[in-house]
């Protein structure tokens, strides 16, 4: 098993389940029987309080035959460079299409691509399990069964999620991105005449952007205009809760007579652009 | 925002500005300062500010600057800034800034919330601070189990608040965009309470100055007391489920209730039961962190594509032909209109752009996941996420039609918004296909054997002279090369910009019509009649609409007229029928000879294809007259023509064109030298003979002679002999050398459409292509598919060369009669000439001896019966063989019924003699299978009924009816036949014509044909002469019956009866 770990991270593997493999690399050491129940503690829902500390992976594992405060596991992380966190940024900056992967919970072989070219693996070494893995449960054997639980359950969130797998290899998500982003900034002198004169290409009036506010100030911006006037918004009492199946709720009750007054007051942009409105 | 806050100072007079503060409690009612600048001549517009405030400012100091300012409390100036809300123009005089003006737009959005009803009661404990109440409230709906004691719950204190339902969208996006700009021009102080992260702070401070101003209006419009709280209860929707909940809400209600006031607002309640109510409202509410903490603008943007057609792009590298299209990408906002171009996002140095007024706080978290999605159905998307700061995808333009056909529908159905210019296809009226020919150069004319063709004096146009030509397709005045137009279609690129949009071109139907000019292009320059024929395929290609302009160079300018007339079938020049003509020309037919005389200014042959009866022999015969008269005659001119018309060509070029010098080189002695050994062919043309007539078994045996000579004319009548390009006819005609050929025909086709082809082959050598083109081209299309394109592209190629006018064209059909006659010549065989001679003989000599007046009287009858019976058939006579081939006469009613027939009509044939009745019946059934019913006067009454009922009513009845006059001329209806045949001739005219009239009566629907026949050189052309110059003098002249004749003296006898034998004898081939 261990010879062909090392095959399977050089194989361009196809397969989503290329990151169950390599997980499974991790925990391969184990005993059988310790592997079996680690799985089956997993699959129960035994881990929980999973989360990243700064060190390691931690989690409580909770089950029969378990103490009832649940048996505390630290898995160690693996830490990447900064060297290899801008590369990274810097390769899926490059493709943008691998990104969106991420952002979509999606493995690709892109992702693995990426991770490859930058070097990163988002796997801790047998080795590392063995020697630093940490299990409050005592038992001689590494791994134990709480520590192959554990395992098994980040495995399952790590294939959910690209980006969580980066977490664990002290990738932030936001840092990821800021970094990718800085990658793909566009200088922009050449790319800004590109677009010079082709305001509003179909009528749409992109200048909402420059207008002088306090020029306009008290008038309706276009956006507001856009919500208010538009005739779905003001006027579509049946979205409102007074006709709604819910019982247990307050509706207000206006007082007919000094809606009246208060809308003339108030709603002035609809009396005062709409003369036809509902009164 | 200071900057422009200056500018409207300067302008607007008074600059106001203000903020509102409030305190960490939730239930803080705030306070509020506004101020103006002390420095400023505030005063004039002061007072104003100071009504609206009530209050007279007090100086102070502001950002360090001297300030005239009004303090207030929260509900006052909330009052102040829904009011302010409320004047769409503002305050004369009075500019407000951007933080204050801010708190008008939240005062304005709280109206709308109130407008909608679109609010929830609430209710908090009293003391919490404002960030936890925020977050619970956002908890609240998200949470499936939220954690009610996180709420503060409990017996306690609460305050009631009327707050934003936030379910309706529109609604919940401007609340984003104010918290956007909030962030930018609200100062951090505004919410000094907790030191939270700054785009946090701002959706908190902007939720809490709405959550105010909601409450605020609804307590004005909850009324001061309300009715009886009993009422309330029972007339709401509310249904009590817990003990104590009826007095938890009745306290709520009035708390809810009461004035904007802050003691009222608070009241005493079971925390968990509040929760409890307030937990159910937040679940049908629009309190969701995903719908109100989403600030990067995912749930109410989308994204856009333009399709952006090359031109506006500045990027100059483009590969040389069509430049490629663009598809921008854009975020728009699903609400109003704004929107910008993703370009803009890849120059942010931070995750955060700026969309109109909303900032959008990490964008890309959506973004890319829905350039993705679309990259799905689209893969030039696809192909652009593979690179840097994907804004926009490149697509050649050979694919845009598939873009926007395959690609667009499924993006539009993944949700997407794609922009394009609608692309309109160009109308068809738009388009013109533009022909320019450019110079001419005369072709080298191989001199003819003869040597007598050198072209002199006439100005001859000659179509095989070779053009150069170009063409373009003007699109809406764009002129568009052949080289653009050919790599438009290369790369299927349909569309053209014209005056800044672009078009769809219709290439597909262009491009097959303009295929015989690309193939013309192709090979060596075309000469002018291929390049005809080329327009008019490309005319008879083009889908209705697009015109075909032909213009030409300088250089070309001499084959203007040509063209015009050759193209647009415009009728030529009219000429003056030639004086010597004898008779008169009806207008088409002198358009005829006008047609005649222009392709020969051409130097083109032609077709003359008119129906039968329309008098083609009349205009040729006009024609080669005009020819003489305008001096353009170049020499003799040929005319072959099947042997049973050469005497009727004869008899009528004399009558008609008496000024020509006929030979008739035909006979069995045409080819015996006279004395001096000369021919007589020879001879003729050395006395300046102007037609020779001949046949074309007599052309096909004398072909060397006939070919030795240059021919001016040459006209080839029933020009369907020369159908089978294999025959020895039309070997024969086609060696014939001749500066003119014209072709006459009434059926151009009788079976095949290669008849047609044969037919030009002669008149237009090359015209229609070789056979096999021909047959590829037009025969197969049109066999195979009917009346269809090819067809249509046939019948225009041939308008310039080929003339046909039928009877039922609306034009001529006014210029006939209804009823109109024709005499149809026709000679005498051997036998029936030495028959004719022989009863005259016998009259002659019986006459001579001394006879009493009776009879004299009687012999001449008899011999009248005789001559018109060996006029009719030998057999009349002399027994024997009813064959046709012993009459001429019979031979020429058969050629005649022949046409009839095929033209699907109907005839009656007329004859005095029962015999001759017989006889044609038999011919006919010989000829065409079938045999006509023959009425005559040995029939009963039955019979005659039971003959005219078939005729006129069995379609499947033979179309020929013979009758004999008697039996047949008087009471019938006949109506079916529209061609009428006296075979032979009653002399007087009154007998004929109420024969005639079987057919023209009520009932007739055609125009009736009437055909006599004569035979030329005998007493029947005699006394058609004399009939048809006293035909208007009235019937004593010309009396009933035949008895006037036998009055006449020996002398004048002799002259009527007389065999002129030239004339009448027809020579059998």
């Amino acid at each position: 098993m261990a010879n062909g770990s090392s095959s399977k991270r050089s194989r361009a593997a196809t397969q989503p389940g290329w990151v169950a493999d390599e997980w499974a690399d991790v925990v391969a050491g184990a005993e059988a029987g310790r592997a079996r129940r680690g799985r089956q503690w997993a699959r129960q829902g035994a881990v929980t309080e999973l989360r990243l500390e700064e060190n390691a992976l931690r989690a409580v594992v909770k089950g029969n035959g378990l103490p009832v405060s649940g048996v505390e596991v630290r898995l160690p992380r693996v830490c990447c460079t900064e060297t290899q966190q801008q590369t990274l940024a810097d390769i899926l900056a490059n493709r943008p299409d691998w990104l969106a992967s991420m952002l979509t919970n999606t493995w690709t072989t892109g992702i693995q691509e990426a991770l490859i070219q930058a070097k990163i693996s988002l796997f801790p070494e047998p080795s590392q399990i063995l020697t630093k893995a940490e299990c409050a449960c005592g038992d001689s054997v590494r791994p134990c069964a709480h520590m192959t639980a554990v395992a098994y359950r980040w495995l399952t969130e790590v294939q959910s999620s690209p980006l969580k797998a980066l977490e664990y290899v002290g990738i932030e998500r936001r840092s990821l991105l800021e970094r990718a982003h800085r990658c793909s900034l566009v200088a922009d002198e050449g790319e800004a005449t590109m677009h010079e004169g082709e305001n509003g290409g179909y009528g749409i009036n992109e200048n909402v952007l420059n207008e002088v506010e306090s020029v306009i100030e008290g008038g309706l911006w276009t956006e507001e205009r856009a919500v208010l006037l538009a005739p779905a918004v003001l006027g579509s009492e049946a979205q409102s809760a007074t006709e709604s199946e819910l019982h247990h709720t307050l509706d207000p009750v206006w007082q007919e007579n000094r809606l009246e007054v208060w809308q003339k007051r108030y709603l002035t942009w609809e009396f005062g652009d709409r003369p036809s409105c509902r009164c | 925002m200071t900057s422009s806050g200056r500018i409207s100072q300067e302008k607007l007079g008074v600059f106001l500005q203000g903020r509102c503060r409030f305190g960490t409690l939730w239930e803080d009612q705030g306070k509020a300062k506004l101020w103006v600048s002390a420095e400023t001549d505030w005063m004039q517009a002061g007072a104003q500010v100071s009504g609206l405030m009530g209050t007279e400012p007090l100086p102070g100091m502001e950002n360090g600057q001297p300030v005239m300012f009004w303090e207030m409390g929260g509900d006052r100036f909330i009052e102040l800034m829904s009011d302010w809300s409320g004047l769409s123009a503002g305050v004369p005089g009075v500019s407000l800034s951007s933080e204050l003006d801010l708190y008008v737009r939240g005062a304005r959005l709280a109206t709308a919330v109130i407008a909608n009803r679109d609010v929830l009661a609430f209710a908090a404990g009293r003391g919490q601070e404002w960030p936890r109440v925020f977050a619970h409230c956002l908890d609240l709906a998200d949470a499936v189990n939220p954690d009610w004691e996180a709420w503060g719950g409990g017996k306690g204190v609460f305050v009631a608040a009327w707050i934003p339902a936030w379910s309706i969208k529109q609604l919940r996006v401007l609340r984003t965009m104010l918290v956007s700009v909030a962030q930018r021009v609200w100062p951090a102080e505004v919410w000094a309470g907790v030191n939270e992260h700054r785009e946090k702070w701002a959706m908190s401070a902007m939720e809490r100055w709405l959550w105010r101003c909601v409450d605020w209006h609804a307590r004005k419009l909850l009324g001061p007391t309300g009715p009886p709280e009993s009422t309330r209860l029972s007339g709401s929707s509310f249904r009590v489920r817990y003990r104590g909940e009826e007095e938890t809400v009745l306290h709520w209600q009035t708390a809810l209730a009461a004035e904007n006031m802050h003691e009222q607002r608070a009241f005493s309640a079971d925390g968990w039961l509040l929760w409890r109510m307030i937990h159910e409202t937040f679940q049908a509410s629009g309190w969701r962190r995903t719908l109100l903490c989403n600030r990067s603008g995912g749930g109410h943007y989308h994204l856009e594509f333009d399709l952006c057609p090359p031109g506006n792009q500045l990027l100059e590298r483009q590969e040389p032909g069509q430049p490629d299209w663009q598809l921008r990408y854009y975020v728009a906002h699903n609400v109003w209109p704004v929107r910008a171009p993703l370009t803009e996002w890849w120059q942010q140095p931070e995750r955060a752009w700026r969309v109109g007024r909303e900032w959008l706080l990490e964008p890309d978290s959506w973004i890319l996941p829905a350039l993705q999605k679309a990259g799905q159905v689209a893969p030039v998307i696809a192909h652009s996420l593979q690179h840097k700061a994907p804004a926009a995808a490149r697509i050649e333009a050979q694919n845009v039609v598939h873009f926007l056909t395959e690609t667009v529908p499924d993006l539009l159905e993944q949700g997407f918004v794609v922009k394009f210019q609608d692309l309109q296809s160009v109308p068809l009226q738009d388009i013109r296909i533009r022909v320019r020919i450019g110079k001419t150069r005369r072709k080298v004319t191989s001199p003819r054997k003869s040597g007598t063709g050198e072209r002199i004096d006439e100005s001859f146009f000659e179509t095989n002279q070779l053009v150069d030509f170009d063409w373009t397709v003007a699109i809406a005045g764009e002129e568009v090369s052949r080289e653009v137009f050919e790599s438009m279609v290369r790369q299927r690129t349909p569309f053209i910009e014209l005056e800044g949009t672009w078009k769809l071109v219709p290439l597909e139907h262009l491009w097959g019509a303009l295929q015989p000019l690309r193939q013309g292009s192709r090979g060596a320059a075309g000469n002018l009649l291929a390049l005809t024929r080329n327009l008019l395929q490309v005319e008879a290609g083009m889908p209705e609409g697009i015109g075909l302009q032909v213009e030409l160079d300088p250089a070309a300018q001499g084959l203007r007229e040509t063209l015009e007339v050759l193209l647009q079938h415009r009728q030529p020049p009219q000429l003056e029928p030639p004086s010597a003509f004898r008779g008169s020309l009806r207008s088409y037919q002198i358009k005829g000879l006008a047609w005649l005389a222009h392709l020969r200014h051409m130097g083109l042959g032609g077709v003359l294809a008119d129906d039968m009866g329309l008098g083609k022999t009349v205009q040729v015969l006009a024609y080669l007259l005009y020819l003489k008269e305008a001096g353009l005659t170049r020499g003799p001119h040929l005319l072959l023509c099947p042997t049973s018309l050469l005497t009727n060509w004869r008899t009528e070029a004399e009558r008609f064109a008496p000024g020509l010098k006929l030979y008739m080189h035909h006979g069995a002695d045409r080819n015996n030298p006279d004395n001096s050994g000369l021919l007589p062919l020879d001879k003729a043309l050395s006395q300046d003979c102007d037609l020779v007539l001949t046949t074309y078994a007599t052309a096909v045996r004398d072909l060397d002679q006939l070919t030795l000579q240059m021919w001016d004319v040459v006209v080839i009548d029933e020009a369907q002999a020369i159908k089978n390009p294999d025959t020895k006819q039309a070997q024969a005609v086609l060696h014939l050398h001749a500066h003119h050929r014209l072709a006459l025909t009434g059926t151009p086709v009788e079976n095949r459409l290669e008849e047609l082809w044969s037919i030009l082959q002669f008149t237009t050598p090359g015209y229609l292509g070789s056979l096999t083109w021909f047959r590829h081209h037009f025969v197969e299309s049109i066999v195979s598919q009917g009346e269809t394109s090819a067809a249509r592209e046939l019948h225009q190629v041939l308008q310039p060369v080929l003339l046909r006018r039928t009877k039922t064209d609306p034009d001529i059909r006014l210029e006939l009669p209804d009823k109109w006659e024709v005499v149809e010549y026709a000679g005498l065989t051997t036998e029936q000439a030495a028959l004719y001679q022989a009863v005259i003989n016998r009259l002659f000599a019986g006459l001579n001896e001394a006879v009493g007046p009776m009879s004299r009287r009687g012999r001449i009858l008899t011999t009248l019966v005789r001559l018109k019976q060996v006029c009719d058939h030998p057999c009349l006579t002399s027994g024997g063989s009813v064959d046709a081939g012993r009459s001429a006469k019979l031979r020429r009613l058969l050629d005649l019924l022949e046409e009839v027939v095929e033209e699907g009509e109907a005839a009656l044939v007329f004859t005095q003699f029962r015999g001759m009745g017989e006889v044609v019946c038999s011919a006919l059934e010989r000829r065409f299978g079938w045999r006509p019913e023959f009425l005559h006067g040995g029939l009963s009454t039955g019979q005659r009924a039971r003959i005219i009922e078939n005729f006129q009513t069995r379609a499947d009845a033979p179309p020929v009816l013979v009758l004999s006059l008697k039996a047949g001329g008087l009471g019938l209806n006949l109506t079916r036949a529209n061609h009428v045949f006296h075979f032979d001739r009653w002399w007087n005219p009154a007998v004929e014509d109420q024969a005639t009239d079987r057919v023209f009566r009520i009932g007739q629907v055609k125009d009736v044909q009437v055909h006599k026949f004569v035979c030329t050189g005998t007493l029947e052309e005699r006394i058609d002469d004399l009939i048809r110059s006293k035909r208007a003098l009235s019937a004593t002249v010309v009396g009933e019956s035949e008895g006037w004749i036998t009055e006449m003296d020996n002398e004048s006898l002799r002259n009527l009866f007389s065999l002129n034998l030239p004339t009448a004898l027809e020579e059998e081939d």
